[in-house]
């Protein structure tokens, strides 16, 4: 290996890629998708966060003037949260658009997050909507596989190949620096104009701009040198490998397809055929089979029940519910609350774990197929991935258990048992609940989250490099 | 047969050939040599058809190439320096497929016939052209000028690259094919070859055709000595 | 023009040597099987979940009526769910469409409707992101690839190899050898499309009638336009490389960027706050009507069930009557919104079609979609549906309710059945001209340019 060899065939190949027309216009083309992208990605989030915002006002508005009211009709008046997007959404999609933006919080009953972007599309995206993240994961791709296809096989075709390898340079050198010559280009053009739209548009939507954010922006760069890095030693490693110029560009094409389409589409399909997830019905079937047999508040002669008010009774010392100190019904709502809120959160965690099995089969195959792990670690860092979903439901089932329980409290205490439903309270005792905020999956979590798709990453890095000196090292491939 | 009155072509400023006047008989082999870049593959073209004449006129069997191309396509035969043909059929087939595009029908053996009389050996009429050796598929060249039947062959440095056996194979192929009543036009480097094959010999330079020689009337040194003096 | 079988044989053989045409049908074969197998897995589950509905709800409707003895119905009608079933039609799954993204069943109380028409089913969103692979996808997005890898190099490669010049001195007229070659490679594309289609017709069970030949022309259709376009680059009489650069991105544009643009245009111009506004609206209507006098909640209710009125309901206590009619005045108030939704989800469908006809990839997919009645169209007729039986459900329960009937003395096996729309699983009309148009204007020019850059070509290079 020479390293000053390497630079010289870097920079003659910087040289000839920008003497061509070709790449220009190319780049053109994806520079003026990534600027369209990355200003509708923008403007969405934006004003989509915004109505968010708005509908979040008026839901808590409204609740903070609630009339007085019988806890139990506020319990069922219920309370709405509406998802706001990660700031750095606008950049990557991800499961944005195919997750639910609004759950109703009401007592009794855990409501899925509903009303999904992609429900009301219409089937023209079969290949997502288009965000910068899709420019950059599927088509810088592609444009540095037209860029280099004919890299080396060019090279054989003319001849030119064996007059190089007469001179001091090794194949290996060549290829190293055909590479880094190729991904020169490829950073240049594109690494700044990442860096400057994550950090621009974060600012711009937050107004301000904090260390996490820098960090993953930062983040977020790497991972995308990376892989162009891995890209383009495939294209320089297949284009070596090829007699000429438009076999490999036929390969490379045909390995797209199979990486960018085939793969991620079956390996969705693998896992959920793998770990059969349950479909609503039974899921709430689940549920409600085990809530019975946990303990059933509507039936008088219940067991678990009747020891509950067995017990209740026994420990204020009276002989009947009416003459207890605080409210019976109350009590026993709150003891089913406890029941089926117990009961979904193992059930969804049971559902959550199965599609993290059946997400996780991508992860394995990024192994396979370099474009999965980047897919995946974009997502994770732009906090639109699955985690971050799931953090969601979980985050407003346990403010919708909090918030049921603190106003059972207020029914328990501050209704007697007698003519129950004609009672009120006053509104101070639901203005003191705090509204709903979203914690967000913090940086380190997300990182070891990641750990299998970055190491995956780094794996195609060193495998790469290592194809390159195996396919240097045969002569079959220098002629 | 063949037939340049005062045939020019230019490039812009560039004359690739100036002025030539030329009559190539029935029977009879002319060779030019010259220079790279000397207007010889441009005479060729102009004779194809694949170029049109800046001025003057080529004709094949009296009939203008340039205004007339179909009529004079189907007279004529053309072998390339590199005879590529489709890789993935064999010799026989080959053959088929261009003499049908001419618009011949063969029997299956008229089309050995022709392969045989090209000398390409009967062993490998089944094989794919994929694996033939750059004189088989000259030789393929030849069987489908002369199943087309053609009255004039162009040649364009038939003999470039082919080993000293294949080279003269292909010699008394062409003076088999110009004792039947072909005119022949080849365009070649080797000098010793085209003394030996052709009827007269044409020396280029830069677009003009320098003299015209008697191929039996000259010795192989005497013309390798005019060669050299003329360009 | 004169075709001589002997040639259009000694083509086809020339063609079906190459091995990587071999390779490339075997894999799009492959992709096919591949395709069928995800259609029917998805489909099969969505049927599987649709064919438990009726012991779910038997036993849920038990249930409800056990422990509602010895209350009054209007206390019991609040618990039960009725389940509705979106049938996928028999060609649901060679074109999956939407019903992936959309609720393909939903449960409903006989409360307020708005808040329950939007439920999802339960999906691995990432499922959802990458989409699926089904028959439609294979046709429509791998098969243009297929036809870019057949004809790209179709005149080019043998003039890069040197043999163009030998058929031109030999061929009568280009143009015959360019459409015989041509032909060949379409006929190659037509023929695995048709084995590949056959294949799914068989191992999908699509019946052999209208729509399943419908499926078929589209198709047909659109692969001739996609032939047709790579004739038009073709003849533009550039390099291999050249050719294979400029499908390659023309596949890129009318299958990602032209679709991601027309989306960001749509969901811009028909923008659907309404789905948020309607939920809001609705609870808030139906809420503020508790601490509200009972009177004109009554009044908006007697608009529409006149028959009601004879009923006593009391100003100054609860009584189910009331707490029905509150739920419907709620209704009622988010109607507006809610009708402006399934209008603006209406023009969003209609916007996205008249964008179709300019790019016939978007035309044949949502072609495909209304055949299988697997499109948005579908899934708002199936929401309407579901409004109408919620109106039968109400309906039923209101005279029990009103007449304060006990739990035990209704008949809870008469509920009023959910019907399937008819409509819904019928095929749609899937007229193919804008196919058509495409494809003669790309043929036309296709023409046209051979002509200039093959057949006077002689002629430029003069000039």
């Amino acid at each position: 290996m020479h390293l000053h060899l390497i630079r010289i065939v870097a920079l003659h190949e910087i040289r000839t890629v920008f003497r061509s027309k070709m790449p220009f216009i190319l780049y053109s083309i994806l520079l003026a998708m990534l600027l369209l992208a990355g200003f509708v990605g923008w403007n969405y989030v934006s004003k989509f966060n915004a109505q968010q915002a708005r509908y979040t006002t008026e839901v808590q508005d409204n609740w903070m003037n609630q009339p007085e009211r019988h806890p139990h009709r506020v319990a069922h008046y219920g309370y709405l949260v509406f998802r706001e997007k990660a700031p750095l959404s606008f950049f990557d999609f991800g499961l944005d658009s195919y997750v639910g933006n609004s759950v109703f919080l009401e007592a009794h009953r855990q409501n899925t997050v509903n009303m999904s972007e992609a429900g009301f599309s219409n089937g023209m995206l079969r290949f997502g909507e288009l965000s910068m993240a899709l420019v950059l994961q599927l088509l810088v791709p592609l444009f540095i596989i037209f860029l280099g296809f004919a890299t080396v096989a060019g090279l054989k075709q003319n001849g030119v190949l064996k007059i190089l390898l007469c001179q001091k340079a090794s194949y290996f050198d060549i290829l190293a620096g055909k590479t880094a010559g190729l991904v020169a280009v490829t950073w240049l053009l594109f690494l700044p104009l990442i860096l400057a739209a994550l950090i621009g548009g974060a600012v711009l939507l937050q107004n301000e701009i904090n260390a996490e954010l820098l960090l993953r922006s930062g983040l977020i760069l790497f991972v995308y040198a990376v892989y162009f890095l891995i890209i383009t030693m495939i294209v320089t490693g297949v284009s070596a490998m090829s007699k000429n110029a438009s076999n490999a560009l036929i390969m490379l094409v045909l390995g797209w397809m199979v990486c960018f389409i085939v793969i991620p589409k079956s390996a969705q399909t693998l896992g959920s055929s793998l770990y059969k997830a349950p479909d609503k019905i039974a899921f709430e079937q689940a549920i409600e089979a085990e809530v019975r047999k946990e303990g059933d508040s509507h039936n008088p002669d219940d067991p678990h029940f009747a020891a509950l008010r067995a017990n209740t009774l026994k420990k204020y010392g009276v002989d009947s519910v009416h003459k207890l100190p605080v409210n019976y019904g109350a009590m026993v709502m709150q003891e089913g609350e406890r029941i089926t809120s117990g009961i979904f959160g193992t059930q969804f965690n049971k559902l959550i774990e199965t599609y993290q099995a059946q997400n996780a089969v991508s992860v394995i195959l990024g192994f396979f197929d370099p474009y999965l792990p980047l897919r995946n670690i974009s997502m994770q860092l732009c906090g639109v991935d699955f985690d971050t979903f799931s953090e969601f439901q979980k985050q407003t089932e346990q403010y919708r258990f909090d918030k049921t329980t603190l106003i059972n409290k207020i029914h328990l205490t501050q209704i007697s048992y007698e003519n129950d439903r004609a009672q009120k309270v006053a509104q101070s005792n639901w203005q003191q609940m705090p509204p709903f905020e979203f914690r967000p999956v913090p940086l380190a979590a997300t990182i070891y989250n990641a750990k299998w798709s970055l190491i995956a990453l780094l794996f195609w890095l060193v495998a790469g490099a290592a194809a390159l000196g195996f396919i240097s090292s045969q002569r079959k491939f220098q002629l | 047969m063949l037939e340049a009155n005062n045939l020019t072509k230019k490039y812009g400023d560039y004359t690739a050939l100036n002025n030539l006047n030329l009559t190539i008989g029935k029977g009879e082999i002319f060779a030019l040599l010259g220079q790279n870049g000397a207007g010889k593959t441009t005479t060729i073209n102009l004779f194809l058809g694949f170029v049109e004449p800046t001025s003057g006129v080529a004709s094949i069997d009296g009939l203008n190439v340039a205004t007339h191309a179909e009529e004079t396509k189907t007279r004529l035969a053309y072998i390339p320096e590199t005879v590529m043909l489709y890789p993935n059929l064999t010799g026989l087939e080959n053959l088929e497929y261009f003499s049908s595009l001419a618009g011949f029908s063969y029997e299956a053996g008229q089309l050995a016939g022709f392969l045989d009389t090209a000398g390409l050996q009967s062993s490998a009429h089944g094989n794919r052209l994929g694996g033939y050796s750059k004189g088989m598929r000259q030789k393929v060249g030849i069987a489908i000028a002369i199943a087309k039947k053609a009255k004039v062959l162009l040649l364009d440095e038939p003999t470039s690259g082919l080993d000293p056996k294949a080279s003269n194979e292909f010699s008394e192929i062409l003076k088999t094919l110009s004792a039947s009543g072909t005119a022949i036009l080849m365009a070649t480097h080797d000098i010793f070859r085209a003394r030996e094959v052709a009827t007269r010999i044409g020396i280029m330079k830069e677009g003009n055709l320098q003299s015209v020689t008697e191929a039996g009337a000259i010795s192989a040194n005497e013309l390798e000595q005019l060669y050299l003096k003329t360009v | 023009m004169k075709i001589s079988s002997k040639l259009l044989h000694l083509e086809v053989r020339n063609f079906f040597r190459e091995k990587t045409v071999r390779w490339a049908i075997a894999g799009l074969v492959l992709f096919g099987l591949y395709s069928f197998y995800h259609g029917k897995n998805v489909i099969g589950s969505q049927l599987a979940t649709i064919s438990s509905i009726p012991s779910v709800q038997k036993t849920h409707l038990q249930h409800i009526a056990e422990e509602g003895k010895g209350k009054s119905v209007g206390t019991t009608a609040y618990y039960p769910f009725f389940y509705t079933a979106n049938y996928p039609s028999p060609w649901a799954s060679f074109s999956i469409g939407q019903r992936d993204v959309n609720a393909f069943s939903l449960k409903i109380k006989i409360l307020g409707i708005e808040g329950q028409l939007y439920d999802s089913e339960l999906t691995n969103p990432l499922t959802l992101l990458v989409g699926n692979l089904d028959a439609a996808f294979v046709f429509i997005f791998l098969f243009p690839l297929l036809i870019i890898a057949f004809t790209y190099n179709t005149v080019s490669q043998e003039q890069e190899h040197g043999v163009w010049r030998i058929v031109e001195t030999n061929a009568p007229s280009l143009l015959t050898i360019i459409f015989i070659k041509l032909l060949v490679r379409f006929s190659a594309v037509v023929l695995t499309a048709s084995i590949v289609f056959l294949t799914g017709v068989l191992l999908l069970g699509l019946p052999f009638s209208g729509p399943t030949f419908q499926l078929f022309l589209v198709i047909v259709c659109y692969l001739l336009f996609w032939f047709l376009l790579c004739a038009f680059v073709i003849s533009l009489g550039k390099s291999s490389s050249f050719n294979a650069t400029a499908l390659v991105s023309c596949w890129i544009f009318l299958c990602m960027l032209f679709p991601g643009i027309a989306n960001v245009l749509i969901s811009g111009q028909i923008a659907i706050p309404e789905a948020l506004e309607t939920t809001v609206k609705q609870r808030e209507g139906y809420h503020a009507k508790w601490d509200l006098p009972k009177k004109p909640t009554m009044e908006t209710f007697y608009a529409a069930y006149p028959q009601y009125r004879k009923y006593p309901v009391p100003e100054n206590e609860y009584s189910p009557g009331w707490y029905y009619a509150m739920q419907y005045a709620g209704e009622v108030e988010a109607r507006e919104s809610a009708g402006q939704l399934f209008d603006k989800l209406a023009q969003r469908q209609a916007l996205a079609e008249q964008i179709g006809i300019f790019n016939p990839v978007i035309y044949a997919q949502q072609m495909l979609n209304r055949i299988a009645a697997t499109d948005l169209t579908n899934h708002i007729e199936y929401l309407q549906s579901v409004k109408r039986y919620h109106k039968q459900l109400r309906e039923f329960f209101y005279p029990p309710i009103f007449e304060n009937e006990q739990t035990e003395h209704l008949d809870w096996t008469s509920y009023p059945k959910y019907q399937p729309e008819a409509a819904a699983m019928n095929a749609g009309n899937a007229p193919v001209w804008p196919l058509i148009v495409w494809s003669v204007l790309a043929g036309l020019s296709a023409i046209l340019l051979l002509r200039r850059n093959f057949i006077q070509h002689t002629r430029r290079q003069n000039a």
